[in-house]
């Protein structure tokens, strides 16, 4: 149970406070609408690479990280396809240096044309690092567009292409700027050392005098309804063959996610589940499987990716998951295995709400949902799934015409 | 009218509050820490015991014995002990690193009494099944092969070969060494070497917890290590690079062995590292990542085993930008030692090895990572805060005569790959 308070302030930033006096710190999480899917799409990675200028010095504070090291605190950001999100840890009595620094960063950037050509530069080597230099490191590039051919997700958070990356002007930046960082396409989560008392009181001060922004309707395309399996072959210098499969699936607030997710958990999660127990260990056709789900806000992706053991084909690896599929789309689960896979569930979930960070983001990221006390309902949603509900979304999502395959071959074993 | 150009103001506190363990003992002599803390209710109990690496006299032996010591017992098949560890929501992670064999258990707090049953099973019970280790083995030679295209692996691989030579610190497991390990070694290994563990408990622990684990205390085996320690030779400083085909980026492994957490010098040593490249404001990163833009990311840390350490310097650039990087981070090394610190760099550098040391400890599982910390390598209990108190008052020519002392780049190693 997570306890929280939450208010608006007259410009539109919602506020959430947690308070936990058994630590000495106190954390400051703001999440801001918007990520990779606000983007368009001859000008993709541009979420991402606007979370790096968060970083390049706003109106009135040249350097944003200096003033927080010098309090004693640190920060970092992610961003995916639906959200950027910015957080920082500080020694509770020095928690007002987080609000002056958000706070300013909100109210307007230095828009350093140095910090735009450095941080495209630091990008690109970024992109590199991850999906250009690893192996299989670009799968996410190529099962994207494969999966979606409208709905923004097509692209991953990175960018399509690094060139996306070079063309950014900062136009863009500022364009970007002033449509998404408002303070009513914000949510401020305050946690760990605090009072409720002191968090208003703040609020006020520093972010109380940020105007509202106009905030255009986001209208994004509707992923069209797939109603024939997708394949892709991608050929590449790597060890063994890689198999990736992705349905269609709900969104991560609708009804059925909680039931789609304990469905991957069947598959895949720990060695006494379908796919291990029966295509590593007993069949030796992978030598590792795994299947998640993709929490995003629109409707999202079930995976199965696995590598594919010495000598077996990647066709034949992906019928031998497909007859487990099919087996578990017409003859449903064990009561045995729904209930481990709610007690797996229930433990991940206690252990994830031990930090007081953790604690923050899940807070904030339920209240984009439209209600923070999700955090607290999650175990009694999953607690509820049946069976049937489970036997339900298996045979909606798991069909051969919501499938797209991406098989990724080894130029070594072809 | 606020005045957004002046920073609030801020206080400054230099006490690191750790919880102390409650301790216990079993009849024969094993121990027992505890740290409780946290309201959520679940709980991680740690077995260490001096293995690892360090006593295996043939290569892969530790890594096996931990790999498949959940792999089969007398009673039970790998499907049945993992259905089981599934079945309550329990999450085991066994390991064995360079010096310690670790067996890892998150748990609700609720079910730890079964689940401390099949891991005493396990301990007491293993029989590494012969077709599980093929399966294991072959795994294994796959992912080496993955990881092997990775030019951060091999660049860490070839680093450590380098400053540790044959030491088992610097061995690392290649495809003649993982087919040519047997059963047999893993049931011996075993039994000669997860004797004494040590055991550390964190996260939500009640009276009826605590009997649980005294009671699983008891059950665990003691005695004593038959083992020889290893020895090595030391390797001189080389300057390496190896070419890999279709990278894009090169990694840059650059340092060398160092003073360990015993010296006295150790903390300035830590200091005067997190100035130059451990945290995002450092020397490192404002110089290579933030006016160049040369790379994602780069770092310089003290790694700390037991009983040797190292330090490195870590970063993926472009491959036509390695020389000047490497260049960049020589005149860093140099500067440090030739160019005292300006006051503010050295308060907020300060500030910060501070602050984030504090804001490290806010559940009972970091606090126990802690404590495991000054347990095993034997450091006094006020270790941290000694560290704070030593950072609170260092000055420039301290971190001048640090990096004179040990950062002179001639002792350097440097490993590129890609």
């Amino acid at each position: 149970m997570i306890s929280f308070n939450e208010f608006t302030l007259d410009n539109g930033l919602q506020v959430i406070v947690h308070e936990d006096t058994s630590v000495q710190i106190a954390v400051l999480n703001i999440l801001y609408n918007v990520g990779s899917r606000d983007e368009r799409e001859d000008k993709t990675g541009f979420a991402h690479l606007f979370e790096h200028l968060m970083f390049g010095g706003s109106k009135n504070i040249p350097n944003y990280d200096e003033p927080l090291q010098r309090v004693g605190g640190e920060n970092n950001a992610f961003t995916n396809t639906d959200i950027t999100n910015y957080y920082l840890t500080v020694p509770a009595t020095n928690i007002e240096t987080g609000f002056w620094l958000e706070s300013d960063r909100m109210l307007s950037l230095s828009f350093d044309p140095q910090v735009l050509e450095v941080q495209r530069k630091v990008v690109i080597e970024e992109f590199k690092q991850r999906y250009l230099n690893q192996p299989y490191g670009d799968v996410w590039l190529k099962l994207r567009p494969l999966a979606y051919q409208a709905h923004p997700y097509q692209w991953a958070t990175i960018g399509k292409e690094i060139s996306h990356i070079e063309n950014a002007t900062m136009d863009d930046v500022k364009q970007f700027f002033f449509e998404h960082y408002v303070p009513n396409n914000a949510i401020l989560v305050v946690a760990g050392n605090i009072k409720l008392d002191q968090v208003k009181q703040l609020s006020e001060k520093w972010f109380g005098p940020i105007p509202s922004g106009k905030r255009p309707e986001r209208n994004l395309p509707v992923e069209p309804k797939q109603t024939q399996k997708r394949s892709a072959t991608v050929e590449a210098n790597v060890p063994a063959d890689a198999l990736y499969m992705t349905w269609h699936m709900p969104g991560r607030f609708h009804d059925d996610y909680y039931a789609s997710d304990l469905l991957s958990d069947i598959l895949s999660r720990g060695k006494s589940s379908r796919l291990y127990n029966q295509l590593v260990k007993e069949n030796e056709i992978f030598t590792s499987i795994s299947s998640f789900v993709m929490g995003t806000v629109d409707p999202g992706m079930f995976v199965i990716s696995g590598r594919v053991n010495n000598g077996i084909s990647l066709h034949k690896a992906e019928a031998a998951v497909q007859e487990i599929l099919t087996q578990l789309v017409n003859e449903g689960i064990e009561e045995e295995e729904l209930v481990k896979v709610k007690n797996q569930t229930l433990s991940t979930l206690a252990f994830g709400e031990v930090e007081v960070m953790n604690r923050a983001m899940n807070l904030a990221f339920a209240k984009l949902s439209g209600d923070a006390n999700l955090v607290n309902q999650e175990m009694t949603k999953i607690d509820a799934v049946t069976r049937d509900e489970i036997k339900r979304v298996a045979g909606y999502i798991l069909t051969e015409q919501n499938l797209s395959t991406l098989y990724y071959q080894s130029t070594s074993t072809k | 009218m606020l005045d957004r150009t002046l920073a609030p103001p801020f206080q400054k506190n230099t006490v690191l509050t750790l919880l102390t363990p409650q301790h216990y003992k079993s009849a024969k002599g094993t121990d027992l820490f505890v740290l409780s803390g946290g309201t959520q209710e679940v709980v991680r109990v740690e077995l260490i015991a001096k293995a690892g690496k360090w006593y295996e006299t043939s290569p892969g032996t530790a890594h096996f014995s931990a790999s498949q010591l959940d792999k089969g017992t007398k009673t039970k098949s790998s499907f049945q002990l993992a259905s089981l560890f599934d079945a309550y929501g329990a999450h085991l992670d066994i390991s064995a690193g360079n010096d310690f064999f670790s067996i890892t258990i998150y748990s609700l707090s609720r079910n730890l009494s079964e689940v401390l049953e099949v891991v005493g099973e396990l301990i007491h019970e293993a029989i590494f099944p012969e077709q599980e280790l093929m399966l294991s083995k072959n795994i294994a030679l796959q992912n080496l092969k993955v990881n092997e295209e990775k030019t951060s692996y091999l660049a860490g691989k070839y680093f450590r070969k380098a400053i540790f030579g044959d030491h088992p610190y610097g061995r690392e497991l290649d495809a003649h060494a993982i087919e040519q390990v047997e059963r047999e070694k893993l049931a011996s290994y075993l039994k000669s070497f997860l004797v004494n563990f040590q055991v550390v408990v964190s996260g939500h622990v009640n009276d009826t917890t605590l009997k649980v684990l005294t009671q699983f205390l008891d059950q665990l085996p003691t005695g004593k290590i038959n083992g020889k320690e290893a020895s090595f030779l030391m390797p001189v400083a080389i300057t390496e690079y190896r070419a890999k085909e279709g990278s894009v980026q090169s990694t840059i492994r650059y340092g060398k062995r160092i003073i360990s957490r015993q010296h006295p010098d150790f903390f300035d040593l830590l200091f005067t590292t997190h100035l130059l490249g451990g945290y995002f404001g450092s020397r490192l990163m404002k110089n290579i990542r933030e006016d160049k833009g040369l790379t994602y990311g780069i770092f310089s840390s003290v790694q700390s085993l037991l009983r040797e350490s190292y330090f490195i310097i870590g970063a993926d650039v472009n491959c036509e930008n390695r020389e000047l990087t490497m260049l960049e981070i020589k005149k860093e090394l140099e500067k440090l030692a030739q160019v005292p610190v300006s006051n503010t760099e050295l308060e907020t550098a300060r500030n910060h090895f501070i602050g984030s040391l504090q804001s490290e400890v806010t559940t009972a599982f970091a606090h126990g990572d802690k404590f495991k910390i000054i347990l095993l390598n034997e450091l006094p209990s006020d270790y941290y805060q000694l560290m704070i108190n030593r950072v609170n008052v260092i000055q420039a020519e301290d971190l001048q005569h640090c990096a004179a002392k040990y950062f002179k780049t001639e002792s350097f190693t440097e490993v590129t790959v890609g």
